[in-house]
């Protein structure tokens, strides 16, 4: 065990811990960012931001994480390149046990660690994330404006990026397993109306034919096990997203999707515990709306240490 | 701290072939979003790993021809060879750390 106690453990180096850690160093607390990959989390992966304030030309996901992160340390927060094994929330002085970096005692422990889009389980899916195979249609969708692509997925997030890519695109074939979607209705009659979309129910991705650059995708019939190659630039992939809470071990309440309950406040079901960014139940998630929650935690993580102080 | 060794066409042979000990090398192009976003742990495994395993980058722009040597088709990859030059094992984009750890151990006894 460090023989420092930290105010603060952030868990994930994204623009939602970063800002926290920000916030908080600049707040006179003792802040460390736990990140087991290069600072930034998700948005490392887009090419180009142009939905944060402030970067009229847009800017790389690296660059704005790297920046965020060195804005932090500016100020004191410190930083730690490690993977958080499990935690202790428990009581007045929590511990963060990590991979190899040994473990961290702290006052608050805030939780930074984000959602992944949940995967196809293609044999190449990994090899092909964000170059043919892509999660995020309002990032990616840009650049195959003018082009034939294809999503996969049938709730309301799946159309909802189908439409927007129709808007974009020149064509969009929708694969679905069934023959009707989960989404609301709203979703299902626009999808109707768009003349650019092309439902290809009863249908699962077989495979991605990616031989000298992406041709295509080819679906499997779950009916008659009939074969289709979908000529296209680009498979986008929207059946749902998987909140980072693993290493939480059911010690923070989550909502029915597996994201951490937490209202505006960013407090989570655990006295000083605080979740902020994608992780935390929320109907928006952006870098501008992480940012946000970064700042909002650091104002009640600080309110949490008084109250500690005021108890001893 | 240490960091991973560039490895290009011309110190291949001495820093990887004759070097007398396995080596793990990392395939990656400055483009590549996840090539960058492992490199702060990679730099920690060539760290960790001093003097018992060659831990070396190829920038398969620079040296296309090391690329083609050991037939990468997506980046990152990393090559583990053993300390004669022969492929062990590959991975593709490992996820962090411990899973470029666990590709180590799981083909040599570090």
């Amino acid at each position: 065990m460090r023989e420092k106690v930290y105010d603060v453990v952030i868990i994930g180096g994204g623009p939602a811990g970063y800002s926290s850690a920000l916030y908080c160093a600049r707040a006179g607390l003792k802040t460390i960012v736990l990140e087991h990959l290069s600072a930034g989390g998700q948005m490392t992966l887009t090419e180009i931001i142009e939905n944060y304030p402030g970067f009229e030309e847009g800017i790389d996901g690296f660059t704005l994480g790297d920046q965020m992160q060195q804005q932090a340390e500016k100020f004191g927060a410190e930083s730690a390149l490690t993977s958080v094994t499990s935690v202790e929330l428990e009581g007045d002085l929590k511990v963060v046990h990590t991979s190899d970096e040994g473990d961290f005692e702290t006052r608050c422990v805030i939780i930074a660690t984000g959602a992944n889009a949940r995967q196809l389980g293609l044999p190449n899916e990994a090899a092909l994330a964000d170059r043919g195979i892509h999660y995020c249609a309002a990032c990616d969708g840009m650049r195959f404006k003018g082009k034939t692509v294809a999503l996969v997925g049938g709730g309301n997030t799946a159309l909802e990026d189908a439409l927007l890519l129709a808007r974009i695109c020149e064509k969009v074939y929708l694969i679905h397993r069934r023959d009707e979607y989960r989404a609301e209705k709203f979703y299902v009659d626009a999808v109707g109306e768009a003349e650019n979309i092309e439902p290809v129910l009863f249908s699962v991705v077989d495979n991605v034919d990616v031989e000298g650059g992406f041709q295509g995708v080819t679906v499997k019939n779950v009916k008659t096990d009939e074969t289709r190659f979908l000529p296209c630039e680009a498979l986008f992939v929207s059946v749902g997203r998987v909140p980072n809470t693993e290493f939480l071990q059911g010690a923070v309440a989550t909502d029915a999707g597996g994201y951490l309950e937490a209202d505006e406040t960013t407090r989570t079901s655990v006295p000083g515990v605080f979740a902020v960014g994608d992780i935390r139940t929320k109907p928006m998630r952006q870098v501008v709306t992480a940012a946000a929650d970064g700042a909002v935690s650091s104002m009640f993580a600080q309110q949490y240490i008084e109250e500690l102080k005021a108890k001893a | 701290m240490s960091k991973a060794l560039a490895i290009t066409v011309d110190n291949f042979q001495d820093e990887v072939v004759n070097a007398g000990k396995p080596a793990i090398l990392d395939f990656w192009a400055t483009w590549c979003p996840h090539c960058k976003r492992i490199a702060p742990s990679y730099d920690k495994i060539a760290d960790e790993y001093e003097g018992k395993l060659v831990v070396g980058k190829v920038d398969t722009d620079e040296d296309p021809a090391i690329a083609q040597k050991y037939e990468i088709e997506y980046l990152p990859t990393f090559v583990l060879l053993d300390a004669e030059g022969n492929v062990l094992d590959k991975v593709i984009s490992p996820a962090n750390k411990a899973a470029i750890d666990e590709f180590i151990q799981k083909n040599l006894s570090l």
